[in-house]
């Protein structure tokens, strides 16, 4: 077998067992749900079964261990307790290092194993060595074939009571083997004045598609074959490439269940009108036989279409570094399209204008969806964090139930993958510093169990996730004493709420009294706070005392691409992300006078803050006449910056500016304009924070 | 399966056959004369199977013998379930529900023609 198909079956394997926690977690909660359990047990099969196909022995062997259990709890056999949850998510755990175990070559733990295999052994009522053996029949059992629609007529015979056999009983057991139509003829009843009402006089024409196979059909009639009428015939195999083309004609159907002969069909066909009504009205035949027909033809095409709908819903499997440089040429491409654009405008060509045109919408386009190729909605993120929150919650002693929303919203790819630690960060302080043990939430009178809420929410060109708890909230007298005590403030000084709940993203900031195996080493939230920044993010905390903090994280969709307004200050040019910008006024020589030099201008009655950028960059020249505001929103102030010209909005693409000048201030990447210059993209809150800081 | 209870009332309207509780073969005898009786005696019998906690398949088989019956003595027969689920149900899985009529069906009378419910 060669290393591909091993390959394939790790990642499928992988994102099964995913899929397989997740259901975990979720049957917990709802044990008795045949939905979960028939999830779990596939999952389990399906990694079995190709564990086994491709060479991956003992991890066939062991999940093994764990179908049967489940194949039990599906029959009815055994029911869900936490303990079989608990073993199958350590089983679980299992699989995974094995899996992990399978490259490196490394052992994997065979005495976990065991006990693993003990306790569903135990669990399963059956001990020691031949556990598995009950069910060896399953083993022979063919594996899932490609469904198959069947045509059954049964004709029961008219005494079909007597023998004490209902015939409806039998219609159920053909709908629990798949999708099933069936329709009743009762083109024999007779009146009520002639019935025997201890009689069978209906029979029935069932269209049922399903895998199990002709003879699992047959079994069920397997009491009664002798004395009824039974015909079985394939109609349709779900497993053809024809599939697109549409059923067979109602005639057709008819002719082949020989409920009308060639003769008498193409006499009917020869009138132009609907054949069915005309069958009918020819007395050929009975609306019942019409019924049947047009149910299976409709049967057939839901089936069909439940198929396509699965069909489409397949996805091709590509490897992110493929994906990461598709993403880089249209970045690219959005930069020279922007060099052809100007080109075309200096030319003052017609023709080329609207060549450069079109290829801006394709450009555009392309952009576009090269980067939702890259989005992933943040569900799975979320998922991981149930396990963890209630890991965590047992190792506590804590009762605390997650709760998400938003799972569907969808953010790139890399950005997902790099917020993942900073969320776990957040999720484990709330857990351990914010939701209280049971008896002290009770004592407060709060319910016992507390709540993690976590939720994304598409806003602009960002994303905002909350992680909400219902815990103690933040202590501010502590969080003063402490930032005090570590010299991050001086004994005097007068701090709003925020500032103060700003402190605790300080490094070496750590309020919890004693050191847990959870969270508070010290290292933390400052770590988080950078974390997010380098994401382009934002982070801000509420708390109420006694009721519970939230978390805000706002990041930005893609980090590819954004959106800005093009300045130019002297000869130099900037970017400034526009879903900061709020609108540009102008600044003369009489305003900067009038205010004193105190940097402030009057913008409808309101007093604007504003940062002449050309002092702040030490760009030498005299500014212009009228010099440009452009005002930005920053953490709910408005902050103007003055620049030279306003120039226009402007598709960025961003490029980062290279080690040597990583952590230059004010600036967070840069960018390739049209005719080929670099601008440079300016960090607007980092802007503002500094010039803050140097006035306190 | 609750004990069979059929109930007749008469209104200006016509006849009303109330049908509660369980039918099966054990009743259908007694259930076939109770309707025969019934469309005895006015031009429009009503049948109401609103408070019917299960049929099988005599059951349904009478109730579709007596729409014939109906028809021949150009009488009316309606049946009125309320929207009860069980009626429902046991006509569907019996496949009885249909889009149009039966065979002796010319006038779209058909008591189990009703839209997808």
């Amino acid at each position: 077998m060669t290393d591909l198909h091993r390959q394939a079956f790790k990642e499928e394997a992988y994102e099964l067992l995913t899929e397989l926690e997740s259901s975990l977690l979720e049957l917990e909660e709802r044990p008795d749900d045949q939905d979960l359990i028939g999830r779990v047990f596939r999952a389990m099969h399906t990694i079995k079964g190709s564990g086994s196909m491709f060479g991956f022995d003992d991890i066939a062997s062991f999940t093994h261990e764990v179908e049967t259990v489940f194949d039990m709890v599906r029959n009815g056999k055994l029911s869900v307790t936490s303990r079989l949850v608990n073993l199958t998510l350590a089983a679980r755990d299992q699989i995974r290092a094995m899996l992990d175990a399978a490259d490196s070559g490394a052992a994997t733990d065979l005495q976990a194993s065991a006990a693993i295999i003990v306790g569903l052994r135990e669990l399963a009522g059956f001990g020691g060595g031949e556990a598995g053996a009950p069910e060896r029949h399953e083993e022979a059992a063919p594996p899932q074939k490609d469904p198959v629609t069947y045509r059954i007529r049964f004709v029961p015979p008219r005494d079909v009571f007597v023998t004490g056999t209902n015939p409806l009983n039998l219609l159920a057991e053909m709908m629990e083997l798949g999708t099933c139509t069936v329709v009743a003829q009762t083109g024999g009843l007779p009146s009520l004045e002639e019935i025997d009402p201890e009689g069978c006089y209906v029979y029935w024409d069932v269209i049922l598609t399903t895998d199990q196979g002709e003879n699992a059909v047959r079994d069920i009639f397997i009491f009664v074959e002798d004395d009824c009428d039974l015909k079985i015939q394939v109609v349709a195999e779900h497993n053809r490439y024809d599939e697109q083309q549409d059923y067979k004609k109602l005639g057709e159907i008819l002719l082949e269940r020989g409920d009308i002969t060639t003769d008498e069909m193409t006499a009917v066909l020869s009138r132009q009108r609907r054949f069915g009504e005309l069958a009918v009205s020819e007395g050929i035949l009975d609306e019942g036989k019409v019924q049947a027909a047009l149910a299976e033809q409709k049967h057939v095409k839901e089936v069909r279409q439940e198929k396509q709908v699965a069909d489409a819903s397949s996805s091709i499997r590509v490897p992110a570094e493929r994906l990461d440089l598709l993403v880089n040429l249209v970045g690219e491409m959005v930069t020279v399209q922007a060099r052809l654009s100007q080109t075309a405008a200096h030319r003052d060509d017609a023709d080329l204008i609207a060549i450069a045109e079109e290829v801006e919408r394709l450009t555009a386009e392309l952009r576009d969806s090269a980067l939702n190729i890259r989005m992933l909605p943040i569900g799975s993120t979320f998922n991981k964090f149930k396990r963890l929150v209630r890991d965590l919650s047992a190792e506590l002693g804590k009762q605390i139930e997650m709760t998400t929303e938003g799972e569907e919203t969808e953010l790139d790819k890399t950005v997902i993958e790099k917020l993942n630690d900073p969320l776990v960060h957040l999720i484990r302080n709330s857990i351990d510093h914010g939701i209280e043990l049971p008896e002290v939430r009770e004592a407060a009178g709060k319910p016992a169990r507390g709540t993690v809420h976590l939720s994304a929410v598409h806003s602009g060109d960002s994303v905002l996730i909350t992680i909400a708890d219902d815990g103690a909230g933040l202590d501010k007298e502590a969080i003063r004493t402490k930032g005090i005590e570590r010299g991050i403030i001086s004994h005097s000084a007068e701090l709003s709420e925020k500032e103060l709940f700003g402190l605790i993203f300080a490094p070496g900031f750590s309020t919890a009294k004693t050191v847990s195996s959870i969270s508070g080493r010290g290292v933390g939230m400052d770590v988080v706070k950078r974390a997010i920044e380098a994401l382009r993010g934002s982070i801000d905390i509420t708390s109420v005392r006694g009721q519970g903090t939230r978390i805000m994280v706002r990041i930005p969709l893609t980090l590819a691409i954004i959106e800005s307004l093009l300045v130019k200050i002297g000869k130099d040019a900037f970017m400034m992300p526009l879903a900061m910008v709020d609108e540009c006024v102008e600044l003369t020589r009489e305003d900067v006078a009038r205010s004193h030099g105190r940097n402030l201008a009057r913008v409808r009655g309101h007093l604007v803050p504003y940062i002449p950028l050309r002092e702040r960059f030490a760009i030498a020249g005299p500014p212009p006449e009228i010099e440009q505001i452009v005002i930005t929103q920053v953490n709910g102030t408005r902050v103007g910056f003055v620049v030279d010209h306003v120039l226009g909005e402007h598709q960025t693409v961003i490029k980062s500016l290279g080690r040597a000048y990583k952590d230059t201030e004010g600036i967070s990447g840069a960018t390739i304009l049209g005719d080929g210059s670099v601008a440079l993209i300016l960090d607007i809150p980092q802007l503002v924070q500094a010039v803050e800081t140097e006035q306190n | 399966m609750d004990e069979v209870k059929l109930e007749r009332l008469t209104d200006p309207q016509g006849t009303t056959l109330k049908v509660s509780g369980g039918v099966t073969i054990c009743e259908a005898r007694d259930f076939r004369e109770a309707l025969l009786a019934a469309l005895e005696e006015a031009p429009e019998l009503r049948l109401d199977v609103s408070e019917l906690t299960g049929i099988d398949l005599t059951g349904m088989q009478l109730l579709c013998a007596a729409h014939q019956s109906a028809r021949r003595r150009g009488k009316e027969l309606r049946v009125y379930d309320g929207g009860n689920a069980t009626f429902r149900e046991a006509a569907k899985g019996a496949g009885f529900q249909r889009h149009s009529g039966c065979p002796q069906d010319r006038a779209c009378s058909c008591i189990w023609v009703r839209g997808e419910s």
